[in-house]
């Protein structure tokens, strides 16, 4: 009978390769999808119980690999804490002097910029995003996700989009965003489709 | 995908979905690919699809620097070395309960002499093979209890579901919030141990939806009720609430929480780890500070 580390080398060296490249094909970002992998093997070594018994190993460490980056995805958003300096409060016309649009680094994308735009200014949920661009909540979240890394490259730890300036959906101009919809074949129609029902569910 | 939503290129698999990918540029093929993650499940999953557009966006936009995977190998096994051996203990002795079935809490509590003899036996067949020294005896359980902290202290401040004692579709109900958890293999603390005494605890139910496993305690009063609640995070999980005006963030066991009125009642919610996590009811906001504040009592 083989042992744990051997079983576990065996599923590195058949599946390691691919969910690097998955992970880094999908985030951009070569040490975040590092980390999600290495987050992805730790689980199945602490679940070898349940995953000897999975007959497509690839499929379950894909859904694995898939859940570690929500949850790393969540925790980017929700836990992360930066200390006020009192010595450097801005000032209202520093904070809302420019557009949010125009305060982001020029180096990023327009595509970037949409999708930071349209989560922070115009405080849109992942759902609705996903309904303008014609994807998934899940797409419409990487897509914040690797901005939102890129962003932090461009600009450092401390540099983090103002979630104070957000304003409510209804005062968001939809033009732009539309239009681009419009290039993705996005029918409104189709906007009652079974992954609307899932988020429903949720 | 539904095939409404679908573009009429997104149809099949195979040369077709080549040809209509490679025509795409990176950030959609990106889209294409979270939005295959976000529908799959391990029974549909379309290995051919995924490769076409994972090939698509190689010759899109090619991934040069990937990791050696021997030496990530290496270095997994460098930086979890305790991890192993506490498995490979774990395995060899089968200290570990079955998690495939557990039909009832106290059916559970039923076999638990028929496991301390096995354990027994287990234990005395392992101190057999340490030449039945008694220096043998004692550093099997040195190694033993020192590798279950280790395990335990990588997952303490980290809530993951680590058994999964019901199937999915299945429920179960347990006599309290803890012995939940503990049966989800549950271990950074997320239970008040201090709750309002005007509420009596009513049940303690889980249960495994398509969306992910859910564990719920109901309270009620006379004219009132409390819900505690977790739900494990998957990608069909919407993003919590954002903070907002009616927002007071709450900070205890290193962890921010949301605290927001709703008439007569007060809800919290806040995330750990693998799971999001709320209380919801009719108590003021200094109880429901309290009632966050014992779960982390005991750190």
């Amino acid at each position: 009978m083989k042992s744990i580390s051997e079983w576990y080398d065996e599923i590195y060296r058949e599946h390691g390769a691919y969910l690097e490249k998955l992970a880094r094909s999908l985030l951009k970002d070569k040490h975040y999808a590092e980390d999600i992998v290495q987050d992805t093997f730790e689980y199945l070594l602490l679940n070898y119980e349940e995953a000897k018994t999975k007959h497509n190993m690839r499929a379950y460490l894909t859904a694995i690999l898939r859940k570690k980056i929500m949850t790393r995805n969540q925790l980017f958003f929700h836990e992360r804490e930066v200390e006020l300096d009192l010595e450097h409060v801005p000032t209202v016309e520093e904070n809302y002097g420019d557009s949010f649009r125009d305060g982001l680094p020029g180096e990023l994308t327009d595509e970037e910029r949409d999708i930071l735009c349209l989560f922070y200014d115009y405080g849109y949920t992942h759902k609705e995003i996903g309904k303008l661009l014609g994807c998934s909540p899940f797409a419409s979240s990487m897509r914040l996700l690797r901005a939102r890394l890129r962003y932090k490259d461009l600009v450092g730890e401390d540099g983090q989009p103002d979630k104070k300036r957000k304003r409510t959906a209804k005062e968001a101009p939809k033009e732009n965003i539309q239009e681009k919809s419009e290039e993705r074949c996005y029918n409104p129609e189709a906007s009652t489709n079974i992954k609307d029902r899932r988020c429903d569910d949720v | 995908m539904s095939d409404a939503r679908k573009a009429p290129a997104f149809g099949n698999a195979g040369n077709d979905s080549m040809q209509i990918y490679s025509h795409q540029d990176p950030e959609r093929l990106r889209d294409e690919l979270a939005d295959f993650l976000y529908e799959m499940t391990e029974d549909n999953f379309d290995e051919e699809r995924l490769n076409t557009i994972l090939e698509a966006l190689d010759k899109a936009e090619p991934v040069t620097d990937l990791p050696d995977s021997e030496e990530r190998l290496a270095e997994f096994h460098r930086k979890n070395a305790h991890l192993f051996e506490a498995m490979e203990h774990k395995t060899a002795a089968k200290i570990e309960s079955s998690p495939q079935k557990k039909p009832t809490p106290r059916r559970r509590f039923k076999l638990l002499p028929v496991a301390a003899v096995l354990l027994l036996i287990l234990l005395v067949g392992s101190v057999s093979a340490q030449a039945f020294s008694l220096q043998g005896i004692f550093d099997l359980f040195t190694r033993w209890t020192s590798e279950v902290f280790l395990v335990g202290g990588e997952e303490a401040s980290h809530a993951a579901i680590t058994i999964h004692p019901i199937e999915e579709g299945e429920k179960a109900n347990y006599d309290s919030l803890q012995e939940a958890l503990d049966a989800f293999g549950i271990k950074a603390q997320l239970a008040p141990t201090w709750i309002p005494e005007r509420f009596t605890l009513d049940k303690v139910t889980a249960n495994w939806q398509p969306i992910g496993i859910n564990i719920y305690a109901e309270y009620t009063s006379e004219d009132g009720y409390l819900m505690v609640y977790y739900r494990e995070i998957t990608p069909d999980t919407t993003e919590l609430e954002q903070e907002g005006p009616q927002v007071t963030v709450f900070s205890s066991g290193g962890l921010r929480h949301c605290l927001m009125p709703n008439n007569a009642q007060y809800r919290a919610y806040w995330q750990n780890g693998e799971l999001n996590c709320y209380i919801n009811g009719t108590v003021s906001k200094e109880e429901m500070m309290d009632m966050i504040t014992s779960i982390y009592e005991g750190e």
